[in-house]
């Protein structure tokens, strides 16, 4: 006899990234019965910075200082990019809706109308449009060229100060460095930024390390650190060791796993807790799927003995690309794991991907994806929504390529709401007519 | 400068003949216009072969195989892997072909032993069901890149010269006699002429390009051969398809890994040697018929050499004899200028050692060859090239404040900034990436140096051996130089991995928008 767990809900969300966490989150505002499944998703490799629209790839790059003007010429030249089937209103009004949330639960962002230019560890700029507030300081730093103490750990070797400072040595000359142990690492020869994010949330740690820093600061205005001030409070963390130390500190985007990019996970996982509508079903994969007579869709979780099984009005699709295992591809084709929708798949003319990893085009194994109507349902090739009560957001979808046009934030939260709009309108009407 | 050879080319040829040259005492220097193995010799699966995949079609390059590949088993232990190998037919296969191996075999002295159906199956879990043949040989695997690092490091021991980076640009000569050879080095653009009392031409692909310098015309072929790089090692053995040579008809597995070969594509030229994604997936399906599991498995990267041989009128590469060639080029009428080119790797030393031994008739010394009795001392700067040597060393040191760098081949610290050191001491320029590559596991395992090689760079800042913006733009060219590789077998889980380098390259480092340099 086997065991099976199950549950109904209004929504079943599958894949817990940017897309999928923000799908959750409008849904439950709205009062939405909503069930979250999947895996953490592959946002611990984003940077924590969200991204709206900066670049066009083609023969020459072109870079947007302004991401609503890209906006509003973007149909002339991707007529089928997923933000064709959203008005800049409505983008601008999810990314505040998430934003707030955020801010409430003490996760800041900063920005302003326009794009910004933020330092990362390579001493590359990367171009984004709203920055954790954490980094926010660096942004006016590095406009100004302020003097400024960037500090690094033994033992972290995913952060170099030496080669940020020797980088930007040319264009901001008033960086300094120091490298430091970090308190209470001796005999760990490796660490984690991860790992010091979370023992930084002790208060004898942070007063050891303002300890260790305060006599190194001479004339400096500012005070950078890698990103790992905190993991769950990074706002008090940060303010604290910055009366401590008497100059304003910000942190520098790292290789991933990214601290920043988990805080935002993390905080989105705590305020969709606070809603009695949500559940989480966390760490199986969808094994199986049937959609029944009445539309109603059965996704089962796990295999065997320990599965369990969600029945669930509508489903939306948040799984990713390549790496958060929405795609898988064999050599010959592309395919979606979940439903096995039909795929958009790259031109055989074309080739998969360039012959330059750093081609300005891109690369068309990354506009691959899932084809869409107006309101994020998945069609065929016939343009035919495939299941009425099926959604599609985040890096899943077609015609977009997330890490070029730095659009992968913006089009998760953005996508999600307007496929949660839809859903939400059904669900009302459907309310009143049983009335 | 002045030398008594100039040797052009540092694949296994060249290195070699440095080795056999210093060790009769001749002196030498050897230039290379891009790095140690950087042509054909990085471009093979590594097989040392026990002659039997030549006994039906060419049994003279059978029998020279079988009898180096016994000796450098005992001559260069360090370099080899004695793995043995089978030739196995499925159905199918042509069965007169099946049932003349053993014979063949037996004609040329070569060891070949039936294997029954179960054993093989037991002895290599992966292969087919559908067996209708299998044969036990002494195929073994070699390590290219140690062995011409070991080789070229001993003849600098004993005092030969080195120039990496450096390429014949022109060359003087007389009524018959070559006086000097014009050297560039590729970083600085600075230019130096050698005068040798011969000179030997040992590179490989571009033999005729050189020969041309002289004014002399020297016509190849030019095959293009694409493998691909298996994430796991898939077998214990060397296994060969039993049929005549064709594509995707061998494994060799080497260290940590598997390497899948190979395919003949003829070329006019040496303009377009990278490989395709069309060559990967047709390799992997007709891979299949061996191994079943092939087509799901995770392949890291492709590469591609250029088989160099000379032009005979037969068309078609393969059937191209494998024997080498030395060409005395007095019959051109320059009396000091020789080429040595073709072969096998298998075949290496003996090319260097009749190359060697016609140089010092023509020096007019009498020597004698040393290499085919004297064993290859293991020196320090191939060593960590070797899959799975560098996690054991680490572990066995304790060294704990020496931390892994590259976590998918766990190499340390200290074993990158050992061999920078060694390269730094012998060349002028900044060493990058690439050469490190080289010497080191840097960039082989899954992630192929997304992450070790931005590490390695931020403690090569520290150490103030970069400046500036080097470190990115090593970086940049590191990043693309693997890319040529991995496009090709972008699929599965792969793909993924890709999926994150790009991801954080591009997408949050914006690595796209820089420049190379």
């Amino acid at each position: 006899m086997s065991y099976q767990r199950e549950r109904q809900t209004e929504l079943a969300v599958i894949g817990s990234g940017i897309a999928g966490l923000s799908a959750a989150f409008f849904a439950v505002q709205q009062g939405i019965e909503t069930v979250l499944l999947g895996g953490a998703g592959s946002s611990d490799f984003a940077s924590g910075a969200l991204d709206l629209l900066s670049t066009f790839p083609g023969e020459v790059i072109t870079q947007w200082d302004d991401p609503w003007q890209a906006l509003g010429v973007l149909p002339e030249f991707y007529p089928n990019h997923p933000y064709t089937h959203l008005q800049p209103e409505e983008i601008d009004l999810a990314l505040n809706q998430v934003l707030q949330a955020l801010e409430r639960k003490g996760l800041g962002y900063q920005g302003l109308e326009r794009n910004v230019q933020l330092i990362t560890s390579l001493g590359t700029c990367k171009q984004t449009y709203r920055v954790p507030e954490s980094m926010w300081p660096g942004v006016k730093a590095f406009q100004d060229k302020s003097p400024c103490l960037l500090v690094d750990f033994h033992g972290l070797k995913d952060f170099s100060g030496p080669w940020l400072r020797s980088t930007l040595a040319r264009e901001w000359p008033a960086i300094r460095t120091e490298r430091i142990d970090f308190p209470e690492t001796r005999g760990h020869s490796e660490l984690f930024a991860v790992r010091l994010a979370q023992s930084l949330e002790s208060e004898r740690v942070r007063q050891k390390l303002a300890a260790a820093v305060a006599p190194l600061i001479r004339d400096e205005q500012f005070l950078a650190f890698p990103a790992l001030l905190g993991l769950y409070s990074s706002r008090a963390i940060r303010a604290e060791l910055e009366e401590r130390l008497g100059v304003p500190i910000f942190e520098i985007p790292t290789m991933p796993p990214s601290v920043p990019g988990l805080r935002f996970l993390e905080t989105m996982s705590d305020i969709l807790n606070g809603y009695s509508c949500f559940r989480r079903e966390s760490g199986k994969r969808v094994s199986h799927i049937q959609r029944e007579a009445t539309g109603q869709i059965v996704l089962t979780l796990g295999d065997g003995e320990f599965s369990s099984r969600v029945l669930s009005r509508q489903v939306m699709l948040a799984t990713g690309r390549f790496l958060g295992g929405g795609l898988q591809a064999d050599p010959e084709q592309i395919r979606e794991v979940v439903f096995d929708l039909p795929v958009v798949q790259p031109s055989p003319d074309q080739g998969w991907h360039q012959e330059d990893f750093f081609d300005p085009r891109g690369h068309q194994a990354n506009r691959a994806g899932l084809e869409v109507d107006s309101v994020f349902r998945p069609v065929d090739t016939q343009g035919n929504v495939v299941y009425e009560n099926l959604y599609a957001v985040g890096s899943i979808l077609a015609h977009s390529d997330w890490m070029r046009m730095k659009c992968g934030a913006g089009v998760a939260i953005a996508s999600a709401f307007k496929a949660v709009q839809s859903i939400s309108t059904a669900y009302n009407q459907e309310d009143r007519f049983s009335l | 400068m002045q030398t008594q050879v100039l040797i052009i080319g540092g694949g296994c040829t060249g290195t070699g003949l440095a080795r056999d040259l210093a060790l009769r005492g001749i002196d030498c220097i050897l230039v290379e216009q891009r790095d140690i193995n950087a042509g054909a010799s990085g471009g093979n699966h590594g097989l040392l072969h026990s002659g039997a995949r030549y006994v039906s079609n060419d049994p003279h390059s059978a029998v020279e195989c079988h009898a180096e590949a016994e000796l450098l088993k005992q001559l260069a232990p360090q370099c080899i892997e004695d793995t043995g190998g089978l030739f196995i037919a499925v159905q199918g296969d042509d069965e007169r072909y099946i049932s003349d191996f053993q014979s063949c075999c037996d004609r040329e002295g070569i060891w070949c032993r039936p294997v029954d159906f179960q054993e093989a199956g037991e002895l290599e879990p992966r292969l087919s069901a559908k067996l209708i043949g299998a044969y036990a040989v002494r195929d073994a695997s070699v390590d290219p890149f140690r062995l011409s690092l070991e080789n070229i490091g001993q003849a600098m021991e004993l005092g030969a010269g080195y120039y990496n980076r450096h390429r014949v640009i022109g060359m003087k000569a007389g009524s018959c006699l070559l006086h000097s050879v014009l050297i560039r080095n590729v970083s600085s653009g600075e230019d130096l002429e050698i005068e040798a009392e011969v000179v030997i031409n040992a590179s490989g692909a571009w033999a005729g390009q050189v020969a041309a310098l002289a004014g002399i015309s020297l016509e190849m072929l030019y095959s293009k051969g694409t493998l691909l790089v298996a994430h796991n090692r898939l077998t214990s053995r060397v296994i060969n398809r039993l049929r005549p040579p064709s594509d995707g008809d061998i494994l060799v597995p080497g260290g940590t890994v598997s390497i899948m070969g190979t395919t003949s594509l003829q070329l006019p030229d040496l303009r377009d040697i990278r490989p395709t994604r069309q060559e990967a997936r047709e390799m992997v399906k007709q891979g299949a018929a061996m191994l079943p599991g092939l087509p799901d498995t995770r392949f890291t990267r492709a590469y591609a050499g250029v088989r160099p041989l000379l032009k005979s009128d037969d068309a078609d590469g393969r059937a191209v004899s494998r024997g080498f060639a030395l060409i005395d080029h007095a019959r051109d009428g320059l009396e000091n200028f020789l080429t040595v080119s073709g072969g096998k790797l298998t075949t290496f030393r003996l090319m260097a050692e009749k190359a060697a031994d016609l140089t010092a008739q023509k020096l007019g010394l009498r020597t004698i060859c040393r290499t085919r009795t004297e064993a290859l001392p293991e020196t320090h700067i191939g060593k960590w090239s070797e899959g799975g040597r560098s996690p054991r060393a680490w572990l066995s040191s304790g060294e704990a404040a020496d931390h892994i760098l590259c976590e998918c081949e766990m190499v340390p610290r200290s074993h990158f900034v050992q061999v920078l050191d060694d390269l730094q001491s012998r060349q002028a320029e900044t060493p990058d990436l690439d050469q490190l590559r080289r010497r080191t596991r840097l960039g082989k395992g899954a992630c192929q140096g997304a992450f070790c090689s931005v590490r390695v760079t931020g403690v090569r800042y520290e150490l103030g051996a970069l400046k500036g913006d080097q470190g990115r733009r090593q970086l940049k060219n590191f990043l693309q130089a693997r890319w040529a590789g991995q496009q090709p077998v972008l699929w599965g889980a792969q793909l993924a991995q890709a999926e994150l380098s790009e991801g954080m390259h591009c997408a949050v480092f914006g690595l796209e928008m820089e420049p190379y340099s």
